[in-house]
């Protein structure tokens, strides 16, 4: 089991957390752990070092851009590739451009089915370099 | 007219004969009767201005001839003639409806005197007045009423006047209070250098007494009325005239005046009926100005009221205007996150529950379908909406850039006016045009002005400049548009992320962080590019480049250069 690709997914909705991530783990593609807040998510990416993140945009206390700027800031996980989540905008109004500006990789508009961020997530970390959009 | 119709009732033969012989010879038409019942036959076949009837007659009396007459036209004057003076039959003929009495045996000049003053009286009673008459006087309330302005007021005036006794020539003077003078105001008939140099001082003529006693003056024969100097006489060029005061009540102005009318087109002179039709219509004229002047006042009034209520509820339209447009988003914003976040969650559940089906059944995998379906379906209501909010599809038209930036400050003026901020335009010319979609670009200088006005909470100064880019060749010239303001400013360390989503210095609920994001997304769509300058406590500058439409780069020589004009 040590080929499934370890994710970390930070959002404040904890209900989205439990069922996405045991969907996107009974793919058998992934390994996932979670986290509800930004500090949290934080910690776990330093000391887990996964292989993408899934970052929700939209949350209290720190928001997503900032957790995102944070982790490119920091050594240890500023190589992780990040997608970001959101439930408030729709993707043509922000853009990829504007995503890649705020660290992220990709970005997933919320309500999302698993088959379909499954997709972008090994869209991602196939594609290394280039940004991906879905 | 026709001849005045009188009829003389009588039964002693000798006063019919001398009455219908003197009438007669006055232009009267005379019609006789011996007793009452024939004049009262007559009466009932013919139409009479006046009866002249013996009070004491055998069988019916004068009284009765009088009561029959006023049944069948109560507009015929009447006089009784009696032979027994005692105030009791002066107060019985007057009862019946006689205009007046005269005793017998009658002095012909009284009588005469009389016949006419009751003529007179007949045809000043405004029912009797001629249709034509009745209409001019009408006509002349009507036009003065919607008249634009004072001096056709008195044009009006004027010409009913003259239309009124058919005459030809005629003024209106009014009085100048400081010189004491009269002058021409409107004339008809005169040429313009007595318009221009008739100055008449109010103590030394005709017009000024008929001005001071307020009483119409009528000269039937100019040669004979020793009213008028005879030095004088000649410089009236005419030989009858009335001269009537105007009373003219107009907007805040008082007008005090003269009505001359002169030269009768049949040539002859005026009589005391057209005196009284004058009056008339003067006083007329005087009551409409003055009912039009409380009407305009009125009309004023309400006038301001409407455009206090349209200024009230434009300010309010352009406040609700902006509140909407901010709260629209941040609603979006928030039903978005709100509703979103549970369809994701529902989502994410019912994959779950499909993935942990111990068995398969296909009624209880139907139905998870059928949920997936509904929460697609409300998501994709969520899309219409913010799609239809911001960015939708790119919609381009050939816009002035100018107009569609000054419908904006009209949008944000009373804002800014509460917050104390002046709004300097600085148009290169009031026309540049740009292709674009009006409704993005709108939403791009609405959330620029937005941010400025949000960073000048202690007032300030918004400038914004319109011009023609410089640089680059014809084919690929740019308009730049500045929105300058004098506000917070940018922190440098945080001045590159200000474009990025989400970003927000604001506090929650009052910035959504995506006012930026959206401007850039916008002028990415338009082939444009922006760039900011800013200076922490000093302000910030937003400069944009859109690539100008061909028609700029050729009325380029056309525009003119327009610096610093303020916005209000
Ligand atoms: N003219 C300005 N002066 C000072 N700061 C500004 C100005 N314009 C933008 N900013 C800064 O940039 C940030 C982002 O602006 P942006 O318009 O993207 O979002 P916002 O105004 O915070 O929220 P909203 O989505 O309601 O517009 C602001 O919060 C503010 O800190
Ligand atoms: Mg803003």
């Amino acid at each position: 089991m040590s080929d499934r690709k370890r994710i970390l997914l930070i959002d404040d909705e904890k209900d989205f957390c439990f069922f996405m991530g045991r969907n996107l783990e009974q793919t058998g593609e992934f390994e996932v752990m979670t986290a509800s807040q930004g500090r949290e998510g934080i910690n776990l990416a330093r000391e887990k070092n996964p292989d993408l993140i899934l970052l929700d945009i939209n949350m209290p206390q720190m928001s997503g851009p900032e957790i995102a700027e944070i982790l490119f800031h920091d050594q240890r996980t500023k190589h992780i590739p990040v997608i970001f989540l959101t439930a408030v905008v729709t993707r043509e109004e922000v853009g990829i451009e504007a995503i890649k500006k705020i660290g992220g990789r990709s970005f997933i508009a919320k309500p999302v089915d698993t088959g379909k961020l499954a997709g972008c997530i090994k869209s991602v970390l196939n594609e290394k370099k280039e940004s991906v959009e879905i | 007219m026709d001849k005045p119709k009188i009829l003389v009732i009588d039964d002693e033969q000798t006063v019919r004969q001398l009455l219908k012989q003197t009438l007669e010879a006055k232009k009267y038409d005379v019609e006789t009767a011996e007793d009452g019942k024939i004049a009262i036959e007559k009466i009932k076949s013919n139409f009479f201005n006046l009866l002249i009837t013996d009070l004491r007659m055998p069988k019916v009396g004068g009284v009765d001839v009088v009561k029959e007459v006023k049944k069948v036209n109560p507009y015929t004057e009447a006089i009784v003639l009696t032979g027994y003076p005692s105030i009791s039959t002066a107060v019985e003929a007057i009862k019946t409806g006689a205009s007046d009495y005269l005793c017998k045996p009658f002095d012909m000049s009284e009588m005469l005197a009389t016949v006419d003053r009751c003529l007179d009286n007949q045809k000043v009673n405004v029912n009797y007045v001629e249709l034509s008459e009745l209409m001019t006087l009408l006509e002349v309330s009507k036009a003065i009423a919607t008249a634009p302005d004072f001096d056709s007021i008195l044009e009006q005036i004027l010409d009913s006047a003259l239309k009124l006794v058919k005459a030809r020539r005629g003024s209106i003077m009014l009085l100048d209070e400081k010189t004491e003078e009269l002058t021409i105001k409107v004339a008809r008939g005169l040429s313009d250098e007595v318009v221009k140099n008739t100055r008449i001082k109010l103590d030394q003529s005709i017009c000024g007494k008929v001005l001071k006693n307020g009483k119409p003056l009528m000269v039937v024969d100019i040669e004979q009325d020793r009213r008028v100097r005879r030095k004088s006489r000649s410089e009236y060029k005419t030989k009858s005239f009335i001269s009537l005061r105007l009373m003219i009540k107009h907007l805040e102005k008082n007008a005090l005046g003269v009505i001359n009318i002169t030269d009768k087109v049949s040539g002859e002179s005026f009589n005391k009926r057209e005196q009284i039709l004058l009056s008339l219509l003067a006083g007329q004229a005087g009551a409409v100005v003055e009912n039009y002047r409380l009407y305009s006042q009125l009309q004023n009034k309400i006038t301001d009221l409407k455009n206090t209520i349209r200024e009230l509820n434009e300010t309010q339209n352009q406040l609700i205007q902006i509140e909407k447009m901010a709260a629209v988003g941040r609603l979006l914003f928030d039903i978005a996150h709100e509703i979103r976040n549970p369809l994701a969650i529902i989502l994410g559940g019912v994959e779950f529950l499909r993935n942990n089906m111990t068995y398969k059944d296909d009624l209880i995998s139907g139905s998870m379908d059928r949920i997936i379906n509904s929460v697609n379906r409300a998501n994709n209501i969520i899309i219409d909406f913010l799609k239809f909010s911001r960015v939708s599809k790119l919609d381009l038209d050939m816009i002035n850039i100018c107009e569609l930036m000054d419908e904006v400050l009209s949008m944000i003026k009373d804002q800014a006016k509460l917050k104390n901020v002046t709004i300097t335009r600085e148009y290169f010319s009031e026309l540049i045009g740009v292709m674009a979609d009006p409704a993005m670009l709108r939403q791009v200088f609405f959330n620029l002005c937005s941010n400025a006005m949000d960073a000048m909470s202690a007032g300030g100064r918004l400038t914004l400049r319109i011009y023609p880019d410089q640089a680059g060749k014809d084919q690929d010239k740019r308009v730049a548009i500045e929105i300058e303001d004098t506000g917070s400013g940018i922190p440098r360390d945080i001045l590159s992320k200000v474009f990025d989503p989400f970003f927000t210095t604001k506090e929650p609920g009052k910035g959504t962080g995506l006012g930026l994001s959206i401007v850039r997304t916008i002028l990415d769509r338009h082939k444009g590019i922006i760039d900011v300058k800013s200076e922490a406590g000093k302000g910030t500058t937003f400069i944009m480049k859109l690539p100008a439409a061909k028609a700029t780069a050729q009325s380029k020589e056309k525009m003119t250069c327009q610096t610093g004009k303020e916005y209000s």
